[in-house]
């Protein structure tokens, strides 16, 4: 209880900070977001961050290495198929380390809202009686009040700025506890795959105060009017590091997304997951020993049927074993 | 995308001493030459500071001289941005002019509506159905076109022809400290606005306490608007057209002034202001802010 406790209140206390290197004795510093100057704690001198013009662009560099990935993928790919995507049917043909980039924006949002709010009540309605009687009855109704409210925050959104298959990612924070974020240096780009950003940062920004406006609304409101300034907002890029790693089963290739920092996996395809069908299991087998004991060819008979059924259904002609390994599995789940 | 976050040596542009690490506030003052800077998008830019002296009764009450800082005082800067209140008044005009022309052409639509209905009732083919859309019609024209519309009550706009007709000038204090609770700036902004304290002023150059603010000229500024309405009373803040009408137009230079604010228990007490607000909303401790 305890720790958990301590847990929470260290999140709480988690600031975000960006790694910047010192212009006077090139030492490494940590700087919390909102710190306007700094003491450099190697050489004592006093820093200011200056404003930049358009985004900054910072990355996170790539903490586990391309075995360690694949490792984390196929882990992954035997825990959720049951093991059973066997080696001898599955290859990994790709791993590609991409930094993919992510817009952000934080600052201060002031404004103003006005409109109505629904509030339920308890109406009094006449309905007439058994014997034409008036009689009371109660409905719950809805009333519109008019409402305006002030609004002051401190926002933050994120979302990919580019358009990535597979990446089951919707956007970064700057206050995971093993992110060091870095100003990026754009000749990284040459060395590195860095996925270009294809939404504007004007779409990025109108996205981004489309989605704020929407949530300063309090719930069960209609906002009519409305006035809104961001200010002491930032808009930046930044890259994250994602392992992309396709394999091959059986002529079909898949993807698994494993996170470059943490080495967890992210998400991915799998080729099938076992389902068992335990009435199948009990069920048929006692069908075919019932047919067995009443006419021993029975089930062969039976089996037989059904294979044409399947034939004319399917409209194509497959081999008996295939077919036989398909309504298996069908019966009795995957694998 | 090429302009990234740099990090800048802090000097004084005078005379090249080293200034003082303030955090998260953007202005220094140079241990050497003891001018003030402002940090703001263009960097680092000279600050014209002054402080409000003890208000008249205090300094009474006191036995303080004239034009003389207040003794264990905290001092808080606000932004004082002077607003020409004329345009304001002249824009209300017009909406009111707008309110009359919608009420008109609402009553003659409302008209029309039951003109046509007692055709209907007179007419061969008679509907009911048709006459039910009609009525059905009727009553909430007038409802969905004061919704849509969103147009103020005339008393509203009365309201604000009558507080602002003889005022043409008006200060809106925006307060520059840092605050945990980004509503604070409202809550203290909303106060000394609405209170319009008369202040003299004495030069706090010669001062070394630390000027306590968070806030750039700019920001300041965009929060004009916001401050004022805040100072509306909330019926007035619902009429949606009117308050997105309101743009106030500013009559001279931003000025920032720190405010003598006296500690009492858990509450920060302004001398000018006349109002209490908690110590918690205002971060003080600076040296804690910069560590």
């Amino acid at each position: 209880m305890i720790l958990n406790a301590e847990h929470k209140k260290a999140e709480r206390e988690k600031i975000e900070t960006i790694g910047f290197k010192c212009p006077l004795c090139g030492g490494s510093l940590d700087v919390e977001e909102g710190l306007k100057s700094i003491k450099c704690r190697y050489c004592g001198s006093s820093l200011y961050i200056s404003a930049q013009e358009g985004p900054a662009n910072y990355y996170a560099r790539c903490r586990i290495n391309e075995g360690k990935a694949k490792h984390a993928a196929i882990s992954y790919l035997l825990r959720e198929s049951s093991h059973n995507v066997g080696g001898m049917n599955t290859s990994i043909i790709e791993c590609k380390l991409v930094h993919v980039p992510f817009w952000r924006m934080h600052g201060r949002l002031i404004g103003w809202i006005a409109g109505e709010t629904l509030e339920k009540e308890m109406q009094e309605i006449e309905a007439s009686g058994p014997r034409g009687s008036a009689v009371k009855r109660y409905k719950i109704g809805s009333k519109r009040k008019p409402f305006s409210k002030l609004v002051f925050k401190h926002i933050e959104w994120s979302a990919p700025a580019a358009y990535v298959p597979h990446l089951q990612m919707q956007g970064v924070s700057l206050k995971a506890t093993m992110l060091r974020w870095e100003v990026l240096d754009h000749s990284l780009k040459t060395r590195q795959n860095f996925a270009l950003p294809t939404m504007s940062e004007e779409k990025a920004e109108s996205d981004a105060y489309k989605y704020l406006t929407k949530v300063v609304a309090p719930t069960g409101t209609i906002v009519r009017s409305g006035r809104f300034k961001l200010f002491d907002n930032d808009i930046s890029v930044y890259y994250y590091p994602i392992y992309f790693i396709s394999y091959k089963h059986r002529n079909r290739i898949f993807t698994i997304t494993v996170d470059g920092v943490e080495g967890r996996v992210m998400g991915g395809a799998v080729p099938y997951k076992p389902r068992q069908n335990v009435k199948n299991i009990v069920l048929i087998p006692a069908a075919a020993a019932l047919m067995t004991i009443l006419f021993p060819p029975l089930p062969l008979i039976a089996l037989g049927i059904l294979y044409v059924v399947d034939t004319l259904t399917m409209s194509k002609r497959p081999a008996p074993i295939d077919w036989l390994t398909a309504r298996c599995a069908a019966w009795f789940g995957e694998g | 995308m090429k302009n990234d976050a740099k990090i800048l040596p802090l000097r004084c542009k005078n005379c090249g001493a080293e200034l003082p690490v303030m955090g998260q506030y953007v202005t220094f003052q140079c241990p050497s030459c003891r001018r003030h800077w402002l940090l703001g998008e263009d960097g680092l830019q000279p600050l014209e500071i002054s402080r409000a002296a003890a208000p008249g009764d205090y300094a009474h009450r006191h036995n303080l001289p004239e034009d003389a800082s207040v003794e264990g005082a905290i001092y808080i800067p606000f932004w004082i941005i002077p607003v020409d209140t004329r345009p304001f008044v002249e824009g209300i005009r017009r909406l009111m002019d707008e309110i009359a022309k919608s009420t008109e052409k609402l009553i003659k639509r409302s008209a029309d509506v039951k003109r046509d209905e007692k055709e209907d009732l007179f007419s061969i083919n008679f509907d009911y159905r048709r006459r039910e859309e009609r009525v059905f019609s009727t009553s909430t024209i007038l409802a969905d076109s004061a919704a849509e519309s969103d147009l103020p009550q005339t008393s509203e706009v009365n309201f604000l022809l009558k507080e602002f007709s003889d005022t043409t000038r008006l200060n809106i204090f925006v307060p520059a400290f840092l605050s945990v609770n980004p509503y604070a700036y409202i809550k203290v902004g909303r106060l000394m606005t609405v209170h319009q304290p008369e202040f003299r002023l004495v030069h706090s150059n010669d001062s070394m306490s630390p000027i306590l603010c968070a806030l750039t000229k700019s920001v300041a500024m965009d929060l004009t608007d916001f401050i004022f309405i805040a100072t509306l009373p909330e019926r007035v803040q619902r009429a949606g057209k009117l308050v997105e009408a309101i743009h106030l137009e500013t009559s001279g230079e931003a000025v920032l002034i720190e405010f003598p604010f006296t500690l009492e228990g858990h509450y920060l007490t302004s001398l000018h202001g006349g109002f209490s607000v908690s110590r918690k909303l205002v971060s003080l401790d600076w040296q804690r802010e910069t560590v």
